[in-house]
């Protein structure tokens, strides 16, 4: 009696043990040429994997790409799942020995690319001989196309969008005069106090901003130059440090807490809460103007020493079963339709990968011809003003060194 | 003088509930609303009518959040009305244990639960399909569904039961015509609990789901944390429709007999 109660209790565990035999077939190769790859992903589903929060990038995909890859045969499916989330999936699919997932391709970048490629998640090498609008409108030896972050891609990436942090000031608080420096930031603040903040760290823009207070109180090529670990980093920082600690009782709430998310900056920008808001998207002002969150009052600005820029990437997991349309749904996400479709206001006005050099006119022509009803900086502006990131470990090590010394400093 | 006391604890109270309710609402349809305006300047009801009616994307996750939620309910049941009979009506080695047991979902981190859950169903080859993440919701709809029957049970004990063995029913007559119109009110709470559970899970659906179940709260999530609170606000009525109105169908049906159990 007694084993036979024991036999029903473990009964569901044979059952499901039972299920585990089917073993996945081996992990699909990366296709010869881009020719191969359009004839063998027709009729096949592929998936994109990317944080799904923006809708005018959701509806960019639905209603630009998804209708390009149909009339190649190919259906796209988009699941909106965050960077963090993917990576712990497609980890734990590492360690449970799984060969074959879901996930196609992927939006990725800096730390999650750092951490990605450490743990061998990508599949590789995705040659630009792979990718013909890569060849044809990236140059190879852009520095944002050779390294993410000072991380090497080492073709396990293939860029996708353009990012730089730009200022957005109101015209009315700044009277038409931005704070386009550290020192004149500082010296309006204490003018005016309480009407500035930046939105916590990790949060991408706060940490960016934040680095761009580096970059203006020490300088690129020193935290460049720091070595990678906690003490190397602060040695270098603590003027800029120091200048945040400076600044801190000027800030909104005398700087005893920051808004958490970029939603709740722009929020507190748009009540005119505070006088600035920040954005890693050049084209920000404009979109929120459109989306009616934001006025004509906001405009944006740039540091005159310039602001922290990055690239975003797609990467295809080496788990990918359709890594054939995959390679499809990269070159078409690149194509000069996309992308210049992407430029517009409703498709959230993401400036394309493409290198300064090769950019099309047509394109180039639409972004500068709107700088002054978006309330942007021109793109070529923009580009001269353009630092490096520095490297994916230490954005960590800096976010720990702000939380201890500035945050919770007293 | 205690009949106004008592009215206006009962306004406060629904205030409390309907305020939160009242802002999701006027933030679904209100446009411009800026900090310290009381009302958003504009309101556009053309929006949130295109986005509840047209939206195949909001149509479709709807029906995959329904489905994985019946699936559930029917799962939590099987599961948890045969713990609850045993731990309301015997005694057995380990009952302390299982009490406890019960509870574990819901004291470790759903992250923790959740990657290693992940771990397992990929070990299955269960990630991804229906029955694994109906497995995964059930599991946090375990605790509640047990304890609300195992009250209800424990009320009336098996006295009635034995009873109606005594008398020469059955154990599966005794079963119909006695446990179940007994638990009635327990195994209504439980099959109300287990589909709110169901329809507000996010990680599980999103990890063990494998991108197959793109369910209402996995849409929506992305856009709260993004602060898009204008859609969010959408999917959030949304979400308020398909959780109330079954809701209120069960409570009708079970009404008149729990006038009965009033009576008595």
């Amino acid at each position: 009696m007694r084993g036979k109660k024991l036999l029903a209790f473990l009964m569901p565990i044979f059952i499901l043990a039972g299920c585990s035999s089917n073993k996945d077939s081996e992990t699909q190769k990366l296709p010869n040429s881009y020719k191969s790859a359009l004839k063998e992903a027709k009729g096949e589903t592929v998936t994109y994997y990317g944080f799904g929060g923006s809708d005018t990038q959701n509806l960019w995909i639905d209603k630009v790409v998804t209708p390009m890859m149909k009339d190649k045969g190919i259906t796209l499916k988009r699941v909106p799942m965050d960077i963090d989330t993917i990576l712990n999936k497609l980890t734990t699919e590492k360690e449970a020995g799984k060969t074959s997932g879901n996930m196609d391709v992927v939006w990725i970048n800096g730390e999650n690319f750092y951490n990605a490629k450490k743990l061998g998640l990508l599949a590789g090498p995705v040659k630009s001989s792979l990718i013909p609008n890569m060849q044809k409108y990236m140059d190879p030896n852009d520095p944002d196309v050779t390294k993410d972050m000072s991380t090497p891609v080492d073709h396990l990436e293939i860029p996708y969008g353009n990012a730089q942090l730009v200022m957005i000031g109101s015209k009315s608080m700044f009277k038409g005069d931005y704070p386009t420096s550290a020192d004149k930031l500082m010296t309006w603040a204490k003018a005016n106090p309480g009407k500035l903040t930046y939105v916590a760290p990790p949060d991408f823009t706060g940490s960016a901003f934040i680095r761009n207070i580096i970059y203006e109180t020490v300088g690129y090529k020193k935290l460049n130059d720091a070595p990678a670990t906690k003490e190397g980093v602060y040695k270098v920082i603590k003027p800029s440090l120091d200048y945040l600690n400076e600044i801190k009782p000027y800030l909104w709430q005398q700087g005893k807490t920051y808004p958490k998310t970029t939603a709740q900056l722009d929020k507190m920008f748009a009540d005119h809460q505070v006088a600035m808001d920040f954005s890693y998207n050049q084209m920000y002002a404009a979109t929120q103007k459109q989306d009616g969150q934001f006025t004509d009052d906001a405009q944006s600005f740039v540091f005159d020493k310039g602001t922290v820029g990055n690239f975003n990437y797609l990467a295809i997991p080496k788990t990918s079963k359709q890594k054939a349309a995959a390679i499809v749904l990269i070159n078409t996400m690149l194509s000069e339709k996309a992308q210049t479709a992407r430029l517009s206001l409703k498709y959230g006005a993401v400036v394309s990968p493409y290198s300064a050099d090769k950019m099309p006119s047509a394109m180039t022509d639409k972004l500068n011809n709107s700088d002054d009803t978006n309330n942007t900086v021109p793109v070529n502006d923009l580009a001269k003003k353009r630092l490096p990131e520095v490297s994916g470990k230490k954005i960590p090590i800096i976010e720990q060194l702000w939380k201890e010394h500035v945050l919770n400093a007293d | 003088m205690r009949r106004l006391n008592r009215y206006l604890i009962f306004m406060i109270s629904l205030l409390v509930i309907l305020m939160p309710l009242m802002v999701i609402i006027v933030l679904s349809a209100g446009t411009n609303w800026h900090y310290p305006d009381l009302w958003p300047q504009t309101f556009n009801m053309n929006y949130v009518f295109k986005m509840l009616f047209s939206n195949h994307e909001l149509l479709s996750s709807l029906s995959s959040s329904i489905t994985l939620a019946i699936g559930t309910v029917i799962l939590t049941l099987v599961i948890a009305y045969p713990t609850a009979i045993a731990l309301s009506y015997y005694d057995f080695k380990g009952k302390s244990f299982l009490n406890v047991l019960i509870y574990l979902p819901l004291i470790i981190p759903s992250i923790a639960v959740l990657t290693n859950m992940d771990f397992v169903m990929i070990k299955f080859g269960l990630e991804g399909s229906y029955f694994g993440v109906v497995a995964v919701h059930t599991l946090f709809a375990l605790p509640y569904a047990i304890k609300l029957l195992v009250d209800n049970l424990s009320v009336l004990k098996n006295k009635y039961e034995l009873a109606s063995l005594n008398l020469g029913a059955s154990s599966r007559q005794t079963f119909i015509h006695v446990t179940l119109p007994l638990s009635r009110l327990g195994l209504q709470g439980a099959v109300m609990m287990s589909y709110i559970i169901s329809m507000t899970q996010y990680l599980g659906t999103l990890l063990i789901g494998n991108g197959n179940f793109l369910t209402l709260s996995v849409r929506m999530f992305p856009f709260t944390q993004s602060g898009k609170y204008q859609i969010a606000a959408i999917y959030a009525i949304m979400f308020m429709l398909v959780t109330l109105i079954p809701l209120y169908i069960i409570d009708v049906l079970i009404t008149p007999r729990r006038k009965e159990v009033r009576a008595e």
